[in-house]
């Protein structure tokens, strides 16, 4: 858990006769095993996500089945130095992890050995900056969000400082993971929620896009993994200092009223989204990733996609009002009498400002999907680049 | 006398294993030390130092002694079972045998360090010393954790 530098006195004065790559540091850079988060088929899922690179992994990584979305918040008395060595035992953690090693003072190794795809990803909120004295290095665009009409936000999911999303096929390897990084935070920090969700995992672009839970397919228009127009939209260029390579991460918790939602018939819903559920195509013709024609008409003159529709009020206006949705379903199953359902809405982009916050204003102002969901949750963290394997978390800002 | 950087340094992921040639020509002992850890303590209490040691070697390694500037003594130590309790006494050596490996744990084989000089804080560094018994010295550094386990070496 050190680098040659720090060796000895003794070897510096007699100099190093060899300095040994560890058995972790092995399986990190020259293991054959390794796979790095990128594209890849569907009948070949990679086991191993990189945890290193340029940008952290769990944004771009197809979707996992499982996650888990932990905030934090800094306790009274922690400054920068304390937070750079939280993010060093964390980024340490992480990486061993996501190897399916265990972690140093894992007491559940065996809970880490079985490869599933494991990404943790973390991320900083507002109160990360401001309690650190570091305001003035918060990205451009980063915020919170503005209150909105159709907020029924509950303390209970929303906020924090610090957050920790674990995702990966195994839902064992996922609660271990979270298990052990809470134990590494919780010197530095005191937990604020917790929230998990599932969803039908994704190994490429091949994959079938996933449904939520009133049946939807959720992710249509998302920029391709991999492709330049991916990057324009989700990792912050240059321009954008220590921040380069990082992202914004937008999480509502919308909890689904499917009760009344039972009560449209097929086609009532699919006029409320847009599309048509079985295919997911727009109700104006084609497949899927055909582009929905907002001005088609049917045989009366009526628009075939309702002018309300959610597609119809979310489409980008071409102006860089898109973002990356990775979105998770929750079950919490039956809470005070009533279905307790809903989606993990997580959009990740470059510049929420920019971005997000025109999208989500067109929505909140008129969207007929809001009669049968309700934002209960929202919190907003900055996602910072990813760190080289000697390297760690929030280099640049701390 | 030389100092080293303890300032907790980036590089920790790669270099998971301090390898440390203990010998001064090529054919000497050779020690690899993976994972060092210690435990988070305050100052003035006890803590204690964990580690895998690697004996890369055709000939046992002995580790007679150890030093660090982050307590006032360092210990070899271990824990054996005294009737129904585990209880922490003193070794005059650890063996690292030819060619394997030794595990410093919790509930085992592990560095005392007593009388902390300083508060040990999770994500800060300290340097500890081994000795060996044929005079060489092998100076690691080990990360500080928090450890919920890792107890009973402070009851005694």
């Amino acid at each position: 858990m050190t680098e040659s530098r720090s060796g000895s006195a003794r070897v510096g004065r007699r100099g190093l006769l060899g300095v040994g790559i560890g058995l972790g540091g092995l399986a990190a850079g020259i293991g054959g095993t390794v796979a790095v988060d990128r594209v890849r088929t569907p009948d070949a899922p990679a086991a191993l996500v990189d945890f290193h690179g340029r940008h952290q992994a769990g944004v771009e990584t197809p979707i996992q089945a499982h996650a888990r979305y932990l905030a934090h918040d800094l306790r009274e008395g922690v400054d920068a130095d304390a937070a750079r060595r939280m993010l060093r035992l964390v980024t340490d953690d992480a990486a061993r992890l996501c190897r399916a090693e265990p972690a140093i003072t894992d007491q559940e190794p065996q809970l880490a050995l079985t490869p599933c795809r494991l990404t943790v990803t973390v991320g900083f909120g507002p109160g990360w900056f401001s309690a650190l004295g570091l305001t003035q290095k918060q990205p451009i665009g980063f915020q919170d969000l503005p209150p909105y009409e159709i907020d029924r936000l509950e303390e209970r999911w929303s906020g924090g400082d610090l957050l920790l999303q674990i995702c990966g096929d195994d839902p064992l390897v996922v609660a271990h993971a979270a298990r052990h990084l809470s134990k590494t935070v919780r010197r530095f920090t005191t937990p604020r929620w917790v929230q998990q969700g599932f969803s039908t995992p994704m190994f490429g672009p091949d994959s079938p896009t996933p449904r939520n839970l009133m049946g939807q397919v959720d992710g249509t228009v998302n920029p391709s993994p991999g492709s330049d127009d991916f990057a324009e939209v989700v990792w912050a260029g240059s321009e954008a200092g220590w921040f380069a390579g990082g992202t914004m991460l937008v999480l509502r918790r919308i909890a689904m009223t499917m009760d009344t939602w039972d009560e449209l018939d097929p086609h009532a819903q699919e006029l409320a989204i847009g599309r048509t559920i079985a295919t997911g195509a727009p109700l104006s013709g084609g497949g899927e990733h055909d582009e929905p024609d907002l001005t088609a008409t049917d045989s009366s003159g009526l628009p075939l996609i309702p002018q309300f529709s959610h597609i119809a009020r979310a489409a980008s206006t071409g102006r860089g009002d898109r973002f990356l949705r990775r979105s998770y379903n929750y079950d919490e199953g039956i809470t005070d009498g009533v279905v307790d359902q809903g989606l993990l809405f997580a959009a990740y982009q470059a510049d929420l400002t920019r971005q997000y916050l025109p999208v989500q204003t067109r929505l909140a102002e008129q969207d007929l999907l809001n009669e049968w969901t309700v934002p209960i949750g929202s919190a907003v963290f900055a996602i910072p680049p990813g760190c080289a394997p000697d390297g760690q978390l929030g280099e640049g800002l701390l | 006398m030389n100092t080293t950087v303890l300032r907790p340094v980036l590089a920790i992921l790669v270099a998971v294993v301090v390898a440390v040639t203990a010998g001064c020509s090529s054919n000497g002992p050779t020690l690899t030390i993976s994972d060092p850890h210690v435990k988070a303590m305050p100052a003035g209490e006890m803590s204690a130092a964990f580690a895998t040691l690697a004996n890369t070697t055709g000939d046992d390694i002995d580790i007679i002694g150890a030093r660090s500037e982050a307590a006032e003594t360092v210990e070899l130590h271990e824990m054996v079972m005294d009737g129904p309790a585990m209880t922490m006494s003193a070794v005059e050596k650890i063996v690292v045998p030819a060619g394997g490996t030794i595990v410093l744990e919790p509930g085992g084989l592990h560095i005392m360090l007593i009388g902390l000089s300083a508060d040990l804080e999770p994500g800060d560094d300290i340097e500890i010393t081994l000795v060996l018994s044929d005079g060489e010295e092998i100076s690691f550094t080990a990360v500080v954790r928090d450890m919920p386990n890792a107890q009973e070496s402070y009851h005694s």
